[in-house]
């Protein structure tokens, strides 16, 4: 450290001394008179480069292979790369996306135990923080040909996309965005400045990965140990609870137990404030619809659960918004999953936070959501043979 | 609409291409009614005050230039009142007011006022100021054209953080306008590029750690936190200043115009004094011309030079905000100021050094010079005067080291800073670049974009420091 300060203030010395001597008479005149024929060219051929270089290293996966594994967007791709890698189950994989309480709500190890006879396996690919934009690009690039998986499990978001984490869904999403895309996903942002962060995103990846890039450039070696060793941290819960929440439905106010800790008393009011205000985001709503309309013509159903809305639910008015949406989503190829079943998950024994099951809230949820799965999946076969015996002969 | 901000650089465009279809004089109007668009984009109420100013200062130009020698002193007292009315009420009444009422014991805001500070009053009140006053000392003559008048105070790149214009230096050129040569264009798109990688690298990078520590200096006790992040705010301060200088000056060569320079890597100067021949210039020489200069006409004793340089930078410091930090942040450079002048005074011209041996000092006196820039941080950037004393103290508790807020990416940039700055003052590089050939000027651009697309700050708005003055 004494060497290194040492040497710093020599090369900052050196540095100054060279300043004190004054600005150096330059030997070169200035080029001849410039045309601004010369200044359009020299801007267009460094924006071709710039878009060039930006192609190469971020839209063919060659800085995708440096990309942080634990960040948003490294787990993105792994998970691309690990699907891409996953045999097919003979059409009878069952895909859970969602975004941290799906992940942490949901366990795959009970789910396909409970479906083991039926010779189904289920998927959790939930994301923590994602939203169903993600999971619209995510299912094009993972299921190109929509024949990947028997049934689609989402949840139906009710909250608002936060604004502040605009950067964070941006480049979530950007390993999966093509250049055309550049419209579509831009125009799912609520404000301009976002639409216009989006809409550069496509265009230029590299703008997307600001955060990874500094990163790196702040730590190359613990990078370069992540990559080596890329331990994904699963989602974390615990035998906690938040038993003891005193909540008044009239005057709104909350009673904590001493034992919360701040970041839990926040995660509980903001959920309680969601829950209040519930109304399923437009942009959420639109995303979801997209994946319905998508795979329609497909043999692949799709699932919407609405959450059960938190420890405090069931003491919160809630409005009729959600069961709209939720109506609205329903066609012949969507199953909307009855969120009554979920409702006596309404309780702070099952969570860990406002919005995360414990590991008992995890069991229950992933029992009830497994088996209804299951039986809806059943009365589909069941309906589709149906249908088979009922359709008129063809005639030859 | 920040410089910074995709809506400033659409409305930019849009306003360029205007400008540019239509003959100059309808061009002229457009870009008045851009401008005044652009102050209204913030509040739009607020436009009243700057067409209040306009009108008063558009007047009196004319009625001083005419007036008998005995009316005209009443005349200039009028603009000077309403100039400095509007920027004392609507900038210092609360302060002066919670001042007061904390003198009588009553309650701080016993008499506060709900007053929005309108965006960019000190610079474009000061540059209207020095028009009348031109006026007055009979240096220029007043504008007939009353939308030239209104152009040069509410051209958009300087309306709301300077540089500070003068009638004389701007009105010229609005009259006479050229259009820029093809090297003035070349030359602008550099200073945009520039201003911007200043700010969105550099600014807001360094911005990032020094708000951890300023928001709450008391939790990062310690030498090395309180060191760390002054580095952090002058580093900001600096980028984003002149950045946003940089920006505005690009832009107004794009339309045609030339603003002056308003920094020379002050980081650079030798000494106090150099520092603010470097620093926010423009200010400097208003200070100088309309301040300093008037207050030592009638004596040049060194007493009153003195006290006449120091209620100069208390003014200084009081016209960045209604705050006793920044009364004393002006106060700290006066005193600087004054100490060097008297040890230069006081050495004996046999041991003054001679240009070789200057030349090996200077590394120190940059040294030197730079320290006590980074420790009025602690005065500049303090919420209040509580902050300021902890901040204060823990640059000089040397009992307690605590913990650097710079990461290593910060220092490496800081190095690269220093490199470039270093380069620039002595080979003028970033000049010399808008005349260099194709194949050092595009890979230059290509780099530049780079920067700003990989290594600049996007998630976070951070508004330049000196919007709020």
């Amino acid at each position: 450290m004494t060497v290194f300060v040492a040497v710093a203030i020599v090369v900052i010395y050196c540095a100054l001394f060279y300043v004190a001597g004054g600005p150096e008479q330059s030997g070169t005149r200035p080029a001849a008179a410039i045309s601004g024929r010369v200044i359009l060219y020299n801007v267009a051929a460094a924006l071709f480069l710039f878009f060039l270089i930006d192609g190469v290293v971020f839209h063919t996966g060659l800085y995708e292979s440096l990309l942080e594994p634990r960040s948003h967007a490294g787990r993105v791709v792994a998970l691309l790369r690990s699907e891409r890698q996953t045999p097919l189950n003979g059409g009878k994989q069952i895909l859970v996306l969602g975004d941290s309480r799906m992940g942490i709500g949901f366990s795959e190890e009970v789910a396909n135990e409970m479906a083991n006879r039926e010779g189904i396996t289920f998927l959790n690919r939930s994301m923590p923080g994602s939203v169903p934009r993600l999971w619209y690009y995510l299912l094009r690039e993972i299921d190109p040909a929509l024949d990947r998986y028997q049934a689609i499990v989402l949840p139906l978001k009710i909250d608002a996309v936060d604004p502040r984490s605009v950067s964070m869904h941006i480049s979530q999403a950007a390993p999966l965005l093509r250049y055309g895309d550049a419209g579509a996903f831009a125009a799912g942002f609520g404000d301009w400045s976002s639409r216009c962060r989006a809409f550069t995103a496509c265009l230029l990846r590299g703008s997307a990965y600001q955060t990874d890039i500094f990163d790196l450039f702040e730590h190359p070696l613990r990078r370069v140990d992540h990559l080596r060793h890329p331990q994904f941290e699963r989602a974390k819960f615990d035998d906690f609870n938040i038993a003891g929440i005193e909540f008044d439905p009239t005057t709104k106010k909350m009673k904590f137990p001493k034992h919360l800790t701040k970041r839990q008393r926040k995660s509980i009011q903001r959920s309680a404030k969601i829950v209040r205000s519930a109304r399923c985001s437009g942009e959420c709503y639109a995303w979801t619809k997209r994946i319905a309309d998508k795979y329609d013509a497909s043999s692949t159903s799709i699932m919407v659960v609405p959450l059960p809305r938190g420890p405090l639910g069931s003491d919160i008015e809630q409005t009729s918004a959600v069961d709209a949406t939720g109506e609205s989503l329903r066609t012949q190829k969507v199953v909307m999953l009855d969120p009554t079943q979920f409702g006596f998950l309404e309780q702070p024994d099952y969570y860990v936070d406002g919005f995360h099951f414990n590991r008992k809230g995890q069991e229950h949820f992933t029992r009830v959501l497994t088996t209804e799965v299951l039986a809806r999946l059943g009365r589909s076969n069941h309906n589709q043979a149906q249908a088979r015996v009922d359709a008129p002969p063809v005639e030859e | 609409m920040l410089f910074n901000s995709f809506e400033f650089w659409i409305f930019f465009a849009v306003v360029l291409a205007g400008f540019y279809s239509l003959p100059y004089r309808a061009g002229k109007v457009l870009l008045l009614g851009a401008s005044y668009f652009f102050y209204m984009w913030w509040n739009p109420r607020l436009i009243l005050l700057i067409l209040a100013s306009t009108v008063v200062d558009y007047f009196l130009g004319l009625w001083l230039e005419t007036a008998p020698p005995g009316r005209r002193k009443p005349l200039l007292i009028v603009s000077l009142v309403v100039n400095l009315g509007f920027l004392g009420f609507f900038k210092y009444y609360n302060f002066f007011a919670s001042s007061l009422a904390a003198l009588l014991g009553l309650l701080d805001d016993s008499w506060a006022l709900n007053i929005l500070l309108p965006v960019g009053i000190s610079f474009y009140t000061f540059a209207s100021l020095s028009y009348t006053i031109d006026i007055y000392r009979r240096k220029t003559t007043a504008v007939r054209n009353f939308i030239d008048y209104a152009f040069f105070i509410a051209f958009f790149p300087h309306l709301i953080a300077g540089p500070i214009l003068r009638a004389k230096q701007f009105l010229p050129q609005v009259q006479q306008w050229t259009r820029p040569s093809a090297a003035t264009v070349n030359r602008g798109i550099a200073l945009i590029l520039t201003g911007l990688i200043k700010k969105t690298v550099f600014a807001d990078r360094f911005a990032i750690a020094a708000d951890a520590y300023f928001n709450n200096p008391a939790k990062h006790p310690g030498w090395l936190a309180a060191w760390s992040a002054a580095l952090a705010f002058t580093i900001q301060v600096y980028f984003d200043f002149s950045g946003y200088t940089d920006i505005a000056r690009g832009c107004a060569k794009l339309f045609g115009f030339e603003f002056p320079i308003n920094f020379l890597r002050p980081g650079l100067a030798r000494n106090p004094v150099e520092f603010w021949q470097r620093w926010h210039i423009t200010l400097s020489l208003w200070v100088r011309d309309y301040l300093f200069l008037p207050l030592t006409r009638h004596s040049r004793t060194r007493t009153n030079i003195y006290i006449s340089l120091m209620i100069t930078m208390l003014l200084v410091g009081l016209w960045h905000g209604a705050r006793v930090n920044f009364v004393l942040w002006g106060g700290y450079f006066g005193l600087l100021m004054i100490a060097y002048r008297l040890v230069q005074q006081r050495v004996p011209r046999a041991l003054q050094p001679d240009a070789q041996a200057a030349r090996f000092l200077a590394p120190f006196g940059i040294a030197l010079t730079f320290t006590s820039f980074v420790v009025a941080s602690a005065f500049f950037r303090s919420q209040n005067l509580w902050d300021m004393t902890v901040v204060l103290s823990s640059l000089f508790d040397w009992g307690h080291t605590g913990k650097t807020v710079l990461t290593n990416g910060l220092l490496v940039l800081f190095l690269v800073a220093i490199v470039l700055g270093v380069l620039e003052e002595r080979r003028g590089f970033l000049y010399r670049l808008s005349f260099a050939p194709a194949y050092v000027q595009v890979p230059a651009f290509v780099c530049a974009f780079l920067a700003l697309e990989l290594f600049s700050v996007t998630g976070e708005k951070i508004p330049f420091v000196y919007f709020q003055f």
